[in-house]
């Protein structure tokens, strides 16, 4: 059954489906609506809604609820964002799953209220302590929304990591059409690691959850470096997940890279510019992170050139970091990027015509 | 005269704070950085400098917020664990236009790992980890003269380009004791802090100032719009990537193998790289100073020549993704990590042995071969 | 079945060296034994989860045979709130924090899961002062050695019981001491009214025990117990404080 919903809800709605019992989050805009979603629908079907007093109490609070056993998720933008790192890097260290929308809008510090796509970096090259990874999907569209939260939570479990969800309100604000259809994913079966009271586990026997595994030694990590081992096999094996949505790109020439709106803007410039006979593509991420690095190396040494397109910005890092490190120096890659905004206020947006004037520059075009 | 004492690399922090007039000190000590507070907190108020201790690192970057919109040089001490909460307000420092030094004891991670040195935080610290795109510069000292020498650079640095900037050690870099020689470095003199807010009629022109870290959405003086401050970050970074690039290199011109390091690593490749010409390993070292910006051509030259690279960290690849981005496939690039340690307990370290035994792994022309 | 420890090491404890990792003298195992003999003199420590907090109590969850967390510094009553959310009446949260934990990074936690009136055990060890990280002072304001670091900066006391007493969402607050055979029967009594509050469902509960760090007060064990006893007491009275309320 075809539905029409703005993105936020999606994502609630998806959780759900996911069997999500547990959310908490600090309201920052322009993620309100989806706490809204939340506290609303939660408490009634018999699930937990928490408003937290803070970012960084949001990630703890959930800390608790997925120790405890509980399918978790919160969400933020990128103003809250900057408090999580801390909560993040224990969760990742405790090996626990988490999924994490996060919300971009316009940056640094407190920023606009609308859309940005500038916590790339943060969110693909965490900014906690101790150097982690975590996978990072982009939804562009409602439908997306609805199914990839699902997918992260699978993730989240299968990994015992947290998952992030990175979008922006002119993905999740706008309404669309969608369908409504649960997604069936191999859970692994329930981990013997949550707490409830040692006479709630099978074997009778306590557990320990810790995020300090240089400090502690375990039966399951002896030695630091045993753990540290573990941890980076673990992510070295979370590479396997990538993904990624390929459009036109076969005999493409030149190949746009883009997530989120700026990929839906990035179509449309496709369809444009091959009207007028330039033989465009899309390689579209759909995980930030694990990046797509092989078809875009694929391109490169076909000899494409790429165009980054991302409101980000763009010379400094960002999606441009990750294009030019798969493409190892055999292609030109020209930008995109946030200074070419149609409008200087907080609304501006990158807009097809900018990305087409662009396009036809790289090919030499008038 | 020049005096010369035996120090730490926690008390040169302090030494060099003292010596760029840093007025204001604020932090919540968690281990192992709390050697750094016991030295600041009898000194400074001794050199009527304010100390204050925090109730979280949260609270103490955001105390140095204020210190630093009064106008004053401010700083900050974290350690690892706590690192993580101060990306917020690092983050509005870089919008707000406003300087900060902050001092990085790098211990073990993630979360609580462990107390004792790593070199686990380097993506985290050249990357923005607090929201939106932005860097910070980062100095990276690997003895206690350079510590104390970092410190006041960092402070011009965050003075001359009104950002934070990064001091970023490690336990082993802050804890060993070594001769620290007391010279206060004379820096090109900088503007007035005329955008300092302390009172309307404190001010000379009698003009009200106004600080944001919404610039350009909230129109300040400086940028009416905020496609107008984008371009006004885009631009300072750009520059500060240009301009303040710092690195050491040894043994650079005829390397066939380039080791990259930096902190306590940069020593043990000091070493390695001893011992690898007493091999024949034509060996060689860049040592940054500067994480951020990166040494990015010095790096691509010798790939352009040939050499092969071999990253030196105690971490779990941060400086390898540097690496990778600089030579841009043109040249093999290996790495000394954590995983190398010398053994499995939170003490463990990378030694120079290590080194020079993944060298040798790599066929390599030895001194008096083409 | 309920049976009282009359004397021994509680069969919860489950280290394997010889001794607790702590100073000679320190109490914070004596603070977390009360604690252990109230939850098998209760009999629920198939239900009970353990939260520790920062600080030198850090090692403690992985010493019991308990389901446990070392949670991060200020943390545990986060983590405690959502996990009590969660299980509900069946299971039994007690954090185990020091002052430094719940008096600083964790006062934000800490009110607020009080004035949300989440209904766990919150055990403050109070030892005035943080040890492991080289000696600084907590809230109470007044140790036997003031800490070099703090003397800038005095800190005013804070009496954590009348700041909570006034929420609403706050059923059971009490202070006691371990000083003593007497002392430490008395403190497990609050424990045990405490978690019978937690039980109930009863809003919020919190029991502070005064606890010794003579390696930072340098003084000797006997002395630290006297100086409890005789000064700390004097600013922080013992006994209940509120016994009734919550939800």
């Amino acid at each position: 059954m075809i539905e029409i919903m703005e993105g936020n809800h999606a994502l609630g709605w998806g959780a759900l489906e996911a069997g999500c019992n547990a959310y908490c989050s600090y309201p920052v805009t322009p993620q309100n609506e989806i706490v809204e979603w939340f506290a609303r629908e939660f408490p009634p079907r018999g699930k937990f809604f928490l408003q937290s007093t803070s970012e960084i109490e949001s990630s703890f609070l959930c800390m608790g609820f997925v120790a405890g056993g509980a399918r978790t998720m919160t969400s933020t933008a990128s103003p809250g964002w900057g408090l999580y790192p801390e909560g993040m890097s224990h969760i990742v260290a405790a090996e626990l799953p988490l999924v994490v929308a996060l919300l971009m809008r316009g940056g640094p510090g407190q920023g606009t209220t609308r859309q940005s796509q500038m916590d790339y970096t943060s969110a693909t090259s965490p900014g906690g302590q101790g150097g982690y990874k975590n996978i990072v999907i982009a939804p562009y569209s409602c439908q997306e929304c609805y199914d990839f939260v699902q997918l992260a939570f699978y993730l989240a479990e299968k990994y015992r990591n947290p998952v992030i969800l990175l979008t922006e309100p002119n993905v999740t604000r706008v309404l669309e059409q969608m369908e409504r259809r649960p997604l069936k994913f191999d859970y692994p079966p329930e981990g013997k690691w949550a707490l409830g009271g040692k006479a709630r586990h099978s074997d009778g026997k306590a557990r320990l959850i810790t995020s300090g595994y240089g400090l502690t030694s375990t039966e399951e990590h002896p030695s630091y470096l045993s753990y540290l081992k573990h941890l980076h096999d673990k992510f070295e094996r979370m590479r396997e997940e990538v993904r990624y949505e390929q459009y036109e790109v076969e005999d493409a020439d030149v190949v746009l890279v883009a997530y989120g709106y700026t990929a839906r803007v990035s179509r449309e410039v496709v369809k444009q510019a091959r009207a007028e006979g330039i033989k465009a593509g899309l390689i579209r991420p759909v995980t930030l992170w694990p990046f797509p690095a092989e078809p875009i190396s694929k391109k490169a040494e076909e000899g494409a050139k790429f165009l980054v397109v991302e409101d980000n910005l763009g010379e400094i890092g960002g999606l441009s970091d990750d294009v030019r490190l798969a493409v190892a120096g055999r292609a030109e890659i020209s930008l995109v990027t946030a200074l070419d905004r149609h409008d200087p206020g907080e609304g501006g947006s990158i807009y097809p015509g900018k990305v087409l004037e662009k396009l036809k520059k790289i090919k030499g075009i008038r | 005269m020049e005096q010369k004492i035996m120090a730490r690399g926690f008390e040169a922090i302090g030494w060099g704070a003292l010596a760029a007039d840093c007025q204001l000190f604020a932090g919540c000590p968690t281990g192992p950085d709390d050697e750094a507070f016991a030295w600041l907190a009898r000194e400074f108020p001794e050199n009527g400098r304010h100390f204050v201790r925090a109730s979280s690192e949260v609270s103490a970057i955001n105390i140095a917020y204020g210190g630093a919109s009064a106008g004053g040089r401010a700083m900050v001490v974290v350690a690892s664990a706590g690192w993580g909460l101060i990306q917020e307000t690092m983050s509005h420092l870089v919008n707000a236009f406003l300087p900060v030094v902050v001092v990085l004891i790098q211990r073990g991670g993630p979360g609580a790992g462990s107390l004792r040195h790593a070199q686990m935080d380097y993506l985290a610290v050249t990357r923005d980890a607090g929201q939106g795109c932005y860097r910070v510069i980062s100095l990276a000292p690997a003895s206690v003269q350079e510590t104390y020498e970092a410190t006041q650079l960092a402070f011009h640095l965050a003075d001359k380009w009104c950002n934070p900037v990064i001091i970023a050690t490690d336990a082993i870099v802050a804890g060993m004791t070594e001769p620290l020689a007391l010279k206060t470095i004379k820096f090109d003199p900088l503007p007035e802090k005329d955008w300092a807010v302390k009172g309307r009629g404190h001010q000379p022109d009698g003009i009200r100032r106004f600080l944001s870290s919404a610039q350009g959405f909230i129109p300040t003086r400086d940028f009416p719009t905020y496609l107008s401050f984008l371009k006004g970050l885009n631009e300072k970074v750009l520059k500060m990537r240009e301009e303040e690039i710092r690195y050491e290199s040894y043994e650079l011109e005829d390397a066939k193998i380039v080791l990259v390091a930096y902190g306590y690593s940069a020593r043990v490749c000091q070493e390695a790289l001893l011992m690898a010409r007493a091999e024949g390993i034509k060996a060689g070292l860049v040592k940054l100073v500067t994480l951020w910006p990166f040494p990015v051509d010095v790096l691509k030259k010798k790939a352009r020549q040939g050499a092969k690279f071999l990253t030196v960290e105690d971490g779990l690849g941060g400086l390898r993704e540097d690496v990778m981005l600089a030579v841009e496939g043109q040249a093999e690039v290996e790495t000394v990590d954590a995983l190398d340690r010398n053994e499995p307990g939170a003490g463990g370290a990378i030694y120079p042995g290590k080194v020079l035994e993944k060298m040798k792994k790599w066929e390599v022309p030895k001194v008096g071969s083409a | 079945m309920v049976k009282k420890v009359v004397c021994g090491k509680p069969r919860l404890w489950r280290y394997r060296s010889t001794s607790l990792p702590f100073c000679p003298g320190c109490q914070h195992g004596v603070g977390a034994r009360a604690v252990l003999e109230t939850v098998e003199e209760l009999g629920i420590e198939g239900k009970t989860i353990f939260l520790g907090g920062g600080g030198c109590a850090y090692p403690l969850p992985s010493l019991l045979d308990l389901d446990a967390m070392q949670c991060p510094n200020g943390r545990a009553t986060s983590i405690g709130s959502a996990m009590k959310r969660l299980h509900g009446g069946e299971t039994v949260i007690i954090t185990y924090q020091d002052d430094n934990d719940a008096l600083a990074v964790g006062t934000e936690p800490l009110i607020h899961a009080a004035l949300r009136g989440d209904a766990i055990t919150v055990i403050l060890a109070n030892n005035a002062g943080y040890g492991s990280t080289g000696w600084q002072m907590a809230s109470p304001g007044d140790t036997p050695v003031p800490p070099e670091m703090d003397k800038p900066n005095p800190l005013f006391p804070i009496n954590i019981m009348e700041l909570l007493a006034e929420f609403e969402g706050v059923s059971y607050l009490a202070r006691g001491t371990v000083s003593s055979a007497n002392d430490f029967e008395e403190t497990k009594g609050y424990i045990k009214t405490a978690i019978a509050k937690q039980m109930a469902g009863a809003g919020f509960n919190l029991v502070e025990i005064l606890t010794a760090c003579p390696a930072r007060w340098h003084l000797t064990p006997q002395e630290s117990l006297k100086w409890i006893r005789e000064e700390m007491v004097a600013g922080l009275p013992l006994g209940e404080f509120k016994n009734g309320g919550g939800n």
